[in-house]
């Protein structure tokens, strides 16, 4: 057994992963931050992102890439439209907030069942063949998957940090008040957060959609690790979420390599417990609490 | 020379860099009426939160009655005979007057569960004498005859009354009232003073205010404590402190100083 | 000497007309057959499930996690008769008494987050029940969980039919109820509203709002428990899925669209949204998509749930 092998292998492993949590994570905080509200259907959006993708390349014959974008910027105006119509009523109300993303989760969860039917989808891959480097293998659709996540990454990194809309954005997140005060209009903000926060959810489903099966059930796990990675880098901190994010990856593929998947799971539950009781700002966050 | 009942010592809150009270003692005798002053900012409300036990102490303590309670949470300082009224009106606005009293007395009930989970052994009330004791609060304060009317729907005036009601059904044997005066017009505040005056002489009690009104607080305090920026710059009867060079500094300018 | 009225403590004739009703459609199952008759006693399960959770949402918090409590009353009360042969009685205090001890030592860490933060630490302590059942096979059965789990039997009476077995569940349900009317007409139950209505203010007249909760907590999870004790004798198999976290998202929207603050709400939810998924039997996801519609409008515009309703036709009533 080659552990410098395995563990190189486990380490490419838990970054691609970790690029997925982030995408899912640095979207929930951004609801979060925005609305103070935990947002129950972020992962049906990474579902709706995930078959919005798949019938766009299916159906409509359109390359990966180009479904990738229209996904996005519908998810983006989709989920403006959502805040606008159904969310703003509870704007100061997070906690009935909350439970109406849980009625916004049962209903596109269920329409998307009626829809496409309760059996996994898969999609065509979107390259063929496997990378092969000092015993390492990368199938080249991952190597796709991670360019375009790190280039999403670096235009949403670019938007939040040198435009207006985005640094206003920034500023919301990160310090409700201070934001506030400076007259930023929730009008325009709050369904821009939510547009933004799950256009990012989408984006992740869809880019993962050719390496994992696509079905209206493809959404609970990504919501549960955008919970744990949220709470680990903090619920009010986007640079926090991103590093949870990737580090969460890793932890995951070097966890499995010595434990069963559910107790990794079990432990890393039981670490989002505590942090929650110990330090709910999270590693990095300055949210307040 | 009057009982000591409470003192406060070298008590200090800081938040994150901020030191919102530095260093602060004073202390209050059995049946003074203390007044606790000093511009915005000054630390007043901290300084109450600290003694009632709404946040903990930075360092200092608070003691009560020989105990030092520094860091108890109000729930049990009210146990010991400290309680407090609330800066905005506090009340219970979906229930009546009376059934506001009453969830103030909750906690005083012989063999409760409630007076059990706090540790109450004295003061304690019998539960047929519930509808008495309310009646005697409410009598205290004068608000019987509004006794069955919902608490959100009374003048501002009187949920403030309301509110110094719930925290007397507690029968403390100090009360803290933060800016009692707070939005009330001439006449409320002279009832308000008369009031003050009445649970001093009547009911024995001891009060402590936090007041911007000067006119109440020189009319009403024997001892004014002065705070600027959290530190006590001056303690003293009403004159020595109208007269107090730092003190006259500390409010140069300030327009509530005009009333005095 | 005026006599001093607790709030809400009257029975008005409304709520006695509604008691008949509901006794006579407590009593219709038992003549309408099998199906009826599970329905009924699934209802019944929920109405005592939903009820604890109503008593810790009225302390001013809401348990993502409840279905966990069921999950600790189930485990605990058939593994000990299976592993050891214990009468039903004595499993079944032992599985009430650890999931109290569960709530007593979760909930005084956990009851002072605020809001969300409590939500999110009660869902991640539902999944980490879930895991762990999941994960500590050779106890629990795994993912296979616990088959052929003997009905109840108390006296040589074994409540091993669904017409008896209804008999049972009604009985505890009802007294769920009279538990509930009994507890917020009390002292300790005006504590409870007073923590939630005015949270400062009650701590600051002598009411722990931490301990009260704290209590609330563990009562609310204790009935949960019971629920779970007697869902796995009458199913008769249990596993980590029968208590998911999705489960605990049902007993909320349950809690929600009956009412979260009404001695009522967790019969109407439990009355309405138990038996609809199994006549939409073909159209299980408009059902859904239904009950997601429902928490929204009823959050939106009735937020005081559907039992809110009745305190219409009371005011109603009292102009006459």
């Amino acid at each position: 057994m080659d552990w410098s092998v395995l563990l190189a292998q486990a380490t490419i492993n838990g970054l691609i992963v970790g690029l997925l949590y982030l995408l899912m994570a640095v979207g929930f905080t951004l609801v979060f931050g925005v609305m103070r509200m935990v947002n129950f259907a972020h992962g049906e959006f990474y579902m709706l992102g995930a078959v919005s993708a798949y019938f766009l390349t299916t159906w409509l014959q359109l390359p990966f890439l180009a479904a990738v974008a229209v996904t996005f910027f519908g998810s983006v105006l989709f989920g403006g439209l959502l805040e606008w119509l159904i969310l703003q009523p509870f704007r100061r109300d997070e906690l009935n907030g909350m439970i109406v993303t849980i009625g916004m989760a049962m209903i596109l969860q269920n329409l998307a069942l009626i829809l496409c039917g309760p059996d996994p989808l898969s999609m065509p891959a979107v390259v063929e063949g496997t990378l092969q480097v000092a015993g390492i293998f990368i199938p080249y659709s991952r190597i796709y998957v991670v360019f375009f996540a790190l280039l999403v990454l670096a235009l949403l990194y670019g938007y939040l940090k040198y435009s207006r809309p985005g640094r206003a954005l920034r500023a919301v997140v990160e310090d409700f008040e201070i934001a506030s005060i400076q007259g930023i209009r929730a009008r325009i903000y709050y369904p821009l957060g939510f547009g933004l926060g799950v256009g990012l959810a989408s984006i992740a489903g869809a880019l993962m959609a050719p390496l994992f099966s696509v079905s209206p059930f493809v959404g609970a796990t990504p919501l549960l690790k955008a919970f744990i990675v949220v709470v680990l880098g903090g619920l009010g901190s986007i640079p926090g979420a991103a590093f949870a994010g990737l580090v969460l990856g890793l932890i995951e593929s070097y966890a499995s390599l010595f434990f069963s998947s559910s107790t990794a799971d079990m432990m890393i539950f039981a670490l989002v417990m505590v942090m929650l009781v110990l330090r709910p700002k999270g590693l990095l966050g300055k949210g307040e609490v | 020379m009057k009982q000591e009942l409470l003192k406060v010592q070298a008590l200090s809150r800081h938040f994150g860099g901020l030191a919102a009270l530095n260093n602060v003692s004073f202390s209050v005798a059995k049946g003074e009426i203390i007044g606790l002053i000093g511009p915005n900012g000054a630390g007043k409300t901290t300084a109450f939160n600290v003694i009632s036990g709404t946040m903990p102490p930075t360092s200092g303590q608070v003691i009560f009655a020989g105990q030092d309670i520094s860091g108890r949470p109000p729930s049990q300082v009210v146990v010991s005979g400290l309680a407090r009224t609330f800066q905005s009106t506090s009340t219970y606005p979906q229930m009546t007057v009376a059934q506001n009293v009453y969830r103030g007395l909750l906690s005083r009930l012989e063999g409760s569960a409630v007076a059990r989970l706090v540790g109450r052994r004295e003061r304690l009330l019998k539960p047929a004498q519930v509808s008495n004791e309310v009646d005697a609060i409410l009598e205290m304060v004068d608000l019987q005859s509004w006794r069955e009317v919902a608490a959100g729907s009374l003048a501002y005036g009187l949920q403030k009354k309301l509110g110094i009601a719930v925290a007397l059904a507690t029968r403390p044997t100090i009360l803290l009232l933060d800016e009692p005066a707070a939005g009330l017009n001439h006449e409320e505040c002279n009832e308000l003073s008369k009031l003050l005056r009445q649970l001093q002489e009547q009911q024995g009690l001891t009060l402590l205010l936090v007041e911007h009104h000067m006119a109440l607080v020189m009319e009403l305090c024997e001892r004014i404590v002065v705070l600027v920026q959290g530190e006590k710059i001056a303690e003293g009867s009403p004159g020595e402190i109208r007269e107090n060079p730092a003190v006259v500094e500390a409010y140069l300018g300030a327009p509530d100083y005009a009333h005095a | 000497m005026a006599h001093f009225s607790m709030p809400g403590s009257s029975l008005g004739r409304k709520e006695w007309g509604l008691l008949s009703l509901l006794g006579v459609l407590a009593i219709w199952p038992w003549f309408m057959g099998a199906f009826v008759l599970h329905l009924a006693i699934l209802t019944s399960l929920n109405v005592l499930i939903v009820n604890g959770l109503s008593i810790i949402a009225r302390s001013g918090q809401l348990s993502f996690g409840h279905a966990a409590f069921a999950a600790v009353g189930a485990y605990v009360s058939v593994l000990l008769s299976v592993e050891f042969g214990l009468p039903i009685l004595l499993t079944s205090a032992i599985g009430l008494l650890m999931a109290a001890l569960v709530a007593l030592l979760l909930g005084w860490v956990i009851l002072r987050l605020k809001g969300v933060y409590f939500v999110l630490v009660t869902f991640s302590f539902g999944e980490l029940m879930r895991l762990a059942l999941l994960d500590w096979g050779e106890l629990t059965g795994g993912a296979n969980g616990i088959a052929n789990i003997a009905p109840i039997t108390l006296f040589d009476f074994a409540f091993d039919s669904r017409s008896r077995f209804y008999a049972l569940a009604l009985l505890v349900a009802f007294l769920s109820m009279l538990l509930m009317r009994r507890l917020f007409a009390s002292h300790f139950g005006q504590a409870i509203d007073a923590v939630y209505e005015n949270p400062a203010l009650a701590e600051s007249t002598g009411l722990s709002v931490h301990r009260i909760q704290i209590v609330a907590f563990v009562l609310g999870s204790m009935l949960a428990a019971l629920g779970g004790i007697l869902q796995a004798r009458y199913i008769g198999y249990i596993s980590p899925e029968s208590f998911n976290p999705g489960i605990s998202v049902a007993f909320i929207t349950m809690l929600v669209i009956g009412g979260q603050r009404s001695v009522w709400g967790p019969l109407v939810g439990a009355l309405l949204l138990t038996p609809l998924p199994e006549l939409f039997r073909g159209a299980v996801h408009t059902q859904n998509i239904f009950y997601g519609a429902a928490l929204i409008l009823i959050l939106r515009f009735m937020p005081g749930g559907l039992a809110s309703l009745m305190s219409l036709f009371k005011r109603t009533e009292d102009k006459k």
